[in-house]
């Protein structure tokens, strides 16, 4: 059926009702529409147009980011703008600016459309001095991008340990050559900054706290993480590799002089992901991740332990199906790093092994790390640190160990140049 | 009905008669298509610019060269009805893709798409109480296709284009005779691309064999859409039949079939490689033939909270503990499956899935 003789509109607009009378226009020129200047002394310097809050502000600037043309500025003025809806931008090398991360303020609070606050599909866009609020899901998502820079972005969820929470904060997957610098995540009830699945990534001078995991680099090659500050979350730091993705490989990633400390709060991840796995307590985690150098952080005050050399356990972390997946962190490279304080009370699975008084370092007796195997052994560097066995593939003791079964050079891994 | 003749004459005239030759007369009645104003940058404003439907509009009755089709498997749309027309450009056809998507019709530039919703609005009649929300142009450009979404206006006499999209609080009559309403959100541009895009490219997603080959009513008669769409000289050559075309989800072909073919029809756009839900890991295409792929005891690995604590996408004979049902359950934004535009759930979909869910042997890990 696709032809139908009916007498009509009158009928119809009998029983329709809709939302905003006959007005038909999303152009700035309705009347309730938000400010937008596209030329003229009001438009800021660098800016190629330039949107403040009020009136019908979602229309008005999403719109902008569709009408915007290539390498164009979209500026956004201070003040709170409110969004019932995900807000998404396409173009490519668009850069979307606010007034500051404390001055404008995209608050999704009432969101009740779209996974995420913003959704980026463009290649080579910017976003920078703003700040995303009570997302209802994800904060910001670059998806399967060439290029993405956030910087001097804050996203927040202002409910503290809720998860109900958004999942994650700042969020580029399947994504190449990504920027994350000088952004502020809180809340995130999965992980506060996650690089997912992407490749040549640098996450530097951030500060994450209050989430379950306050950076997780997961399935991802050529990351680079340095200068971060991850406190007082569930766990600082996670670099993962996980099974049944589309990208497969996870490794070389340089985690350095970060300040990882205090990351104690139960975990309020919710059940079902594999993060709502990790023991509250815990400074960093290398999860079947290969390759990745992790030097030079200073991980203090952190209650489980400062850092947990993982294989991926069904039984812990949920089953899989995936031929191709190695389950082993392999050729990773621990030293030089700062130890203070961790292990005062080890919490969940690992309290539950009945490890009391927690080491600088766990690892898993998985794995016999013998010095033949130079192409899968994990070298370990720590003078200062001491080290636990959880037998978790054996009878599941626990005891401290002797870090002599590390005792290698690995291979440094380089910065990322961006 | 419409009459025979017109159907028989659709493409006929339209080689004849041409279109856009010279700018559209103001206000013709049946006038034809002006295809050739989808290609201008700005598109029209308003959609009767393109003379695609006879006066008045709201009949949805194509002029010749608009030719209707239907799909198999179509996507769930809050429970509009969709009417969906081809338009080619003067002297040229489709012809079938021979790409990996072997399949996928190829269309000639300045082809356009059209895809009209509505509802009834007393649910109980739909029919003779239709309200014409939205219609959809898919406008294959030199560069690729380009979406656009015009909007009907209250007394069903114009649709204006809007880009960043609309919301509608619907007032209508249940299938009880009750007044009930119902959000309805009309997508914006980016929103559109989201579902059609493919490694960033977009694509027609109901115009692929295996959607198309199907039954349909032409002039009260079952005819087998290929040879009609053949017919009427929209493809070139009669499209090579596909061994498993996907099924209407409501008939009566076998339960794996059926929720196969839903799968595909509501979720494979995003969910297959390439597309936007490609890092889920998921490939709910009706072909795919690893278990894991299309979610049977796959881990939820980056769901976050649309796990909602449970274990796998499809726990065979357990749909209540299977992440599918869940998120097709959910109308939290976080949580829901599809992400957008819907608003409300598919209960058919779920009840479908789940039947199929529970047919399903087997143990996870």
């Amino acid at each position: 059926m696709y032809c139908r003789f009916i007498a009509l509109p009158l009928l119809c607009s009998l029983i329709f009702a809709c939302e905003s009378g006959d007005d038909d226009i999303d152009s700035p020129a309705a009347p309730d529409a938000a400010p937008m200047v596209d030329a003229g002394p009001m438009l800021p310097e660098g800016c190629d147009h330039f949107v403040e809050p009020g009136g019908d502000e979602e229309t008005v600037l999403q719109a902008a980011l569709i009408n915007a043309q290539m390498g164009q500025t979209v500026c956004l003025g201070a003040g709170t703008f409110s969004f019932l809806g995900e807000v998404s931008t396409s173009v490519d090398g668009l850069t979307v600016r606010g007034a500051g991360a404390d001055e404008t303020i995209l608050d999704f609070t009432n969101q009740d459309l779209g996974a995420n606050g913003i959704y980026v599909s463009g290649d080579g866009v910017t976003l920078e001095d703003f700040q995303v609020l009570n997302a209802k899901g994800d904060g910001i998502r670059g998806d399967s991008v060439d290029g993405i820079v956030f910087r001097r972005l804050k996203v927040i969820w202002e409910n503290d340990n809720d998860s109900s929470n958004g999942a994650y904060g700042v969020y580029p997957v399947g994504s190449t050559n990504v920027l994350v610098e000088n952004c502020v995540v809180k809340g995130a009830s999965d992980a506060g900054i996650y690089v997912a699945q992407s490749s040549n990534i640098l996450v530097r001078n951030n500060e994450a706290y209050g989430n379950v995991a306050g950076i997780e680099i997961e399935n991802s090659t050529d990351a680079e993480v340095v200068d971060n500050h991850a406190h007082d979350n569930s766990a600082g730091i996670l670099i993962f590799t996980l099974p049944e993705l589309p990208m497969k490989e996870g490794e070389r990633c340089l985690v350095h002089r970060n300040l990882i400390e205090n990351n104690n709060v139960p975990n309020f991840g919710r059940a079902g992901s594999v993060v709502s796995n990790v023991p509250g307590g815990t400074g960093a985690m290398i999860l079947a991740a290969d390759e990745t150098e992790f030097t030079e952080n200073i991980v203090r005050g952190n209650h489980t332990t400062g850092l947990m050399l993982i294989t991926y356990i069904v039984e812990l972390l949920g089953p899989y199906m995936d031929d191709g997946y190695d389950k082993y962190p392999e050729r990773n490279w621990i030293h030089d790093n700062t130890w203070m304080e961790n292990g005062a009370m080890p919490m969940s699975v690992v309290g539950d092994f009945g490890v009391v008084d927690g080491p600088d370092i766990i690892a898993d007796g998985c794995y016999d790390n013998v010095q033949a195997d130079e192409m899968r052994r994990n070298c370990v560097a720590e003078a200062g640190a001491d080290y636990g066995v959880l037998q978790i593939c054996g009878d599941l003791s626990y005891a401290l160990g002797d870090l002599s079964l590390f005792d290698c050079v690995g291979t440094d891994v380089s910065e990322i140049d961006l | 009905m419409f009459p025979r003749s017109i159907y028989k004459a659709f493409f006929w005239v339209f080689l004849v008669a041409g279109c856009g030759e010279e700018p559209a007369s103001k206000a013709p009645i049946d006038p034809p298509a002006n295809l050739e104003l989808a290609l201008q940058d700005p598109v029209p404003p308003v959609i009767s610019a393109y003379g695609f439907f006879r006066q008045p509009m709201v009949a949805m009755i194509p002029v010749d060269g608009v030719v209707p089709y239907q799909v198999a498997s179509p996507l769930w749309a809050d429970g509009a009805e969709k009417e969906r027309f081809i338009a080619l450009p003067p002297g040229t056809t489709a012809r079938i893709g021979d790409d990996e998507e072997a399949d996928r019709w190829v269309f000639p530039e300045g082809t356009v798409i059209i895809k009209n919703f509505w509802f009834g609005m007393d649910r109980r009649a739909p029919e003779t109480t239709m309200r014409l929300m939205e219609t959809r142009l898919l406008v294959r450009s030199a560069e690729g296709w380009v979406s656009h979404t015009y909007v009907w206006n209250e007394s069903q006499t114009e649709a204006t284009r809007h880009v960043a999209g609309k919301r509608f609080n619907l007032a209508y009559t249940d299938l009880e005779g009750a007044e009930a309403t119902q959000l309805y959100i009309v997508p914006n541009t980016n929103q559109c691309n989201h579902c059609h895009e493919l490694d960033d490219v977009n694509h027609t997603l109901g115009l692929v064999t295996r959607q198309l080959q199907r039954t349909v009513v032409r002039d009260g008669i079952d005819v087998e859409q290929l040879s009609w769409l053949h017919e009427q000289g929209v493809v070139s050559g009669r499209p090579p039949v596909v061994e498993q075309p996907l099924v209407n989800p409501a008939g009566d072909a076998p339960l794996d079939a059926r929720a196969r073919s839903y799968l595909e029809g509501n979720c494979g756009h995003c969910h297959r490689t390439g597309g936007n839900g490609g890092t889920s890991g998921l490939t709910l295409l009706a072909r795919e033939t690893h278990p894991a792929a299309y979610g049977i005891c796959k881990s939820p690995i980056a769901a976050g909270p649309g796990a909602g604590g449970r274990t796998a996408d499809i726990v065979p004979g357990e749909p209540d503990s299977s992440i599918f049902i869940y998120r097709m359950q959910s109308t939290d934004p976080e949580i829901k499956m599809p992400e957008i535009p819907n608003m409300e759930v598919d209960t058919f979909g779920v009840d479908l899935i789940s039947e199929w869910i529970l047919s399903l042997s087997g143990a996870c890990q």
